[in-house]
């Protein structure tokens, strides 16, 4: 589960993430959409510990810069960065080093298959493209078996058949109870899976429900998020 | 023009105004400014401690610089083109409706910009040339004119040699080829005054002080200006300064009239510029991407868990490289240690760690610990913040104990010094590597990664120099006392000590370094 509650974040006199609470469940996959700017990638940055903020953060019951929060989150960043001189296969490895994971070496074959990385395994990470990197980035995300997992603009760069087998390993995720976060700005993307929205707008959710709570108001994600994301006349 | 010079206008504009909301980094400006000034205006006061500056050494080490600055740039421009395009101009001045040739001027006036950066950190030397009382006291603005007006011209010079090579591949080749040529020309002409001064340094100095050289257009015509700052201004610097510029005017031409279609190349060019940027403010080393890279298969057997995983990833890479520790740089140094060993004319290993810890300042830009802060997963692996930091420096105090133990080892060879001073040369190496490693981290700590590539690594050469002077005062003042073994052991005793106590302290003030950078 990840617990987020009064999250500020400033770069220097600029508030970009305007004291912001929510909470993912277990099993739940929450999106968070907003128009450029709106702070997304501040908020998942800082849930992932790699910005200094205000707030608390919480993730399976352990604030998110300790080791015990570590072991059970990860993260795949909207700019995948690979090591130049590690192939691919070297990278799941040294990702499943540093979580201490032992038996990984069927699921790492899956998830190359999955992926269409079998065949690439020995390219090294200075020759890969941009969708090839996000791969990769996916492949360390999943081996380590995440509690919570918090994608930033996942899909971009990537191939339809990519796209797909995402898709599909977010759903199996959420099925084994992992919680999700999302972070996008292509609505028609994630429209098919999604438990919970947040809508966000310079620094503030703007609207936050459930796929039920929002049914009831008969409108589609894009219509809300138009409503109140643009600016009134 | 106009939109052309629009962006021009705009860039310095927002680049005051951007001073203005970051008094930050304005005041590293003014810190930079008062530094060379100072440096200056106490140099010229230093009467009393002046020395004389051997004119022969002088013409030689202004006929090196300008070889080493100017004739691997333009070779480069054969075949990488104009690079002083970013990729915001290919996709919003390339694709406009203005000719290649208004293009290639706004280039270079781009290119201006950058002459004034090289020659500002010229600027830094004035203290060491205003130490000698033949450099006349306008000196160092002569040779900061000779220099801006050589760069400017080589900026031009490179614009027609790519625009003549990109016509066709035989240019290329004729233009590559006849640089060989002049190549091949000052070796053999080296040879030949090897030959008669039978000495490796005064065949250089013989070279560089050919009667030819004040002949050869521009660059000999340029040495002719700096030289000025010595020999005094005559009517000599006015033709030779005529003579720059009408050339420059007339290359000029000849690029404007000329039928030109490099954008396909420029593209190339500047994706691994941008890629080069990319690199040095993640802290990478850059390395001309393009091509397919070459590693040794390795296995990679041993693994490590949690943070020490850091540790055998960076060896694993270092073996794909080279052999183990070894590489490329360890060749260099070796080099470097050869040829000390062999044409050194102070046999005095304490001059060399000198030396070797002024290209550590200079190369630690280029550590392994840098390039992984700028990877999100080191701070996302489950283990200590302390340990990470170990396991993350480990490599690299290793790697300058071997670099350490290369140079030492041979030097001390050919020094024919004791084994006892060249293992605490080795020591007092490594030592002070790690000093500049935990001193790096602290400022990283300090400073964040920093968007001004220029202003964040002025502001950490100061504080490393901050670090590390103290040490190096007391190993110079106790060396300098010292007229015995035991004299000499409390001297490297007392530097390896300072060196290990700061390093732990530093190490203990930044080991929250992952919970508390930003990536």
């Amino acid at each position: 589960m990840l617990i987020v509650q009064n999250l500020i974040k400033k770069y220097g006199k600029e508030l970009a993430v305007n004291n912001i609470s929510f909470q993912v469940d277990e099993g739940e996959i929450a999106i968070l959409l907003g128009p450029n700017g709106a702070g997304k990638s501040t908020t998942i940055k800082s849930i992932a510990g790699l910005l200094k903020y205000d707030g608390y953060i919480e993730i399976c019951g352990h604030k998110n810069k300790t080791i015990e929060a570590k072991k059970v989150f990860s993260y795949v960043p909207e700019v995948s960065s690979m090591f130049d001189l590690l192939t691919i296969y070297e990278h799941i490895e040294y990702i499943a080093a540093a979580y201490g994971i032992v038996d990984y070496k069927d699921q790492a074959e899956e998830l190359l298959k999955r992926f269409d990385l079998s065949d690439k395994r020995n390219k090294l990470g200075k020759e890969l493209s941009k969708g090839m990197m996000q791969k990769v980035s996916i492949c360390c995300a999943l081996i380590t078996h995440p509690k919570v997992i918090l994608f930033d603009e996942p899909l971009m760069g990537l191939d339809p058949k990519a796209i797909k087998e995402l898709k599909k390993a977010i759903v199996e995720l959420k099925e084994k109870g992992s919680s999700i976060l999302i972070s996008t700005h292509i609505i028609d993307s994630v429209d098919d899976f999604w438990d919970k929205v947040l809508i966000m707008k310079n620094g503030n959710i703007v609207l936050a429900g459930t796929r039920q709570e929002l049914m009831s108001r008969n409108e589609t994600l894009e219509e809300l998020f138009f409503e109140v994301t643009e600016e009134k006349e | 023009m106009k939109p052309l010079f629009y962006i021009l206008r705009k860039t310095i504009k927002n680049w005051l105004l951007r001073l203005k909301r970051e008094p930050a980094k304005l005041i590293a400006y003014i810190v930079c400014i008062i530094f060379f000034l100072s440096a200056i205006i106490f140099g010229r006061s230093d009467i009393g401690g002046k020395s004389v500056l051997d004119p022969l050494l002088y013409n030689a080490i202004v006929g090196a610089f300008i070889l080493i600055f100017t004739v691997p740039d333009l070779y480069s421009s054969i075949n990488n083109g104009a690079t002083f395009f970013r990729s915001a101009d290919i996709n919003l001045v390339f694709t406009s409706p203005i000719s290649p040739q208004k293009v290639l001027i706004y280039g270079f006036l781009k290119q201006i910009y950058s002459s004034f950066i090289a020659v500002f950190f010229v600027l830094f030397q004035g203290y060491t040339i205003n130490r000698f009382s033949n450099i006349k006291s306008y000196g160092m603005g002569v040779i900061i004119f000779g220099l801006f007006i050589m760069l400017i011209f080589t900026s031009i010079l490179k614009m027609l040699l790519y625009s003549v090579a990109s016509k066709s591949q035989r240019n290329k080749v004729i233009l590559r080829n006849t640089f060989k040529f002049l190549g091949v020309v000052i070796i053999i002409v080296y040879f030949i005054e090897l030959y008669i001064t039978r000495s490796p340094l005064k065949a250089v100095s013989s070279l560089l002080n050919s009667s030819v050289i004040p002949y050869i257009p521009v660059y000999g015509w340029a040495r002719e200006i700096i030289i000025s700052s010595m020999n005094g201004i005559s009517i000599m610097f006015f033709v030779y300064t005529g003579l720059i510029i009408a050339s420059g005017s007339l290359c000029s031409y000849v690029v404007y009239s000329m039928k030109l279609d490099y954008y396909e190349d420029v593209l190339a060019s500047t994706e691994l510029k941008e890629t080069a940027i990319a690199s040095m403010r993640s802290g990478e080393r850059f390395v001309q991407t393009g091509k397919k890279t070459r590693v040794r298969k390795v296995e990679y057997s041993k693994r490590g868990t949690l943070a020490s995983a850091i540790f055998w990833r960076q060896i694993l890479e270092y073996k794909k490289t080279g052999f183990a520790l070894i590489n490329v740089m360890s060749v260099v140094y070796a080099v470097i240690a050869i040829t000390a060993g062999l044409f050194s004319p102070i046999k005095n290993l304490t001059l060399v760690l000198g030396v070797m810890i002024y290209l550590q300042l200079v190369f630690s830009f280029n550590s392994k610990w840098q390039r992984d802060l700028s990877n999100p997963y080191i701070y996302m692996i489950p283990d200590h913040a302390f340990k990470k930091v170990i396991y993350v420096t480990a490599v690299d105090n290793f790697k300058n104990i071997v670099d350490g133990s290369i140079v030492f080892v041979i030097i001390g060879i050919f020094f024919k010094s004791s084994i006892l001073l060249i293992i605490l040369n080795i020591i007092a190496f490594a030592s002070i590597g790690s000093l500049f490693i935990y001193g790096g981290i602290l400022t990283r700590r300090i400073l964040g990664a920093g968007n001004n590539i220029m202003v964040t690594a002025l502001i950490r050469i100061f504080i490393l120099v901050l670090i590390i002077a103290p040490a190096i005062v007391l190993l110079g003042v106790l060396y300098s006392l010292a007229n015995s073994l035991i004299g000499m052991l409390i001297a490297y005793g007392a530097f390896i000590t300072y060196n290990l106590l700061f390093s732990a302290l530093i190490l203990f003030l930044g080991r929250g370094v992952f919970e508390n950078i930003e990536l």
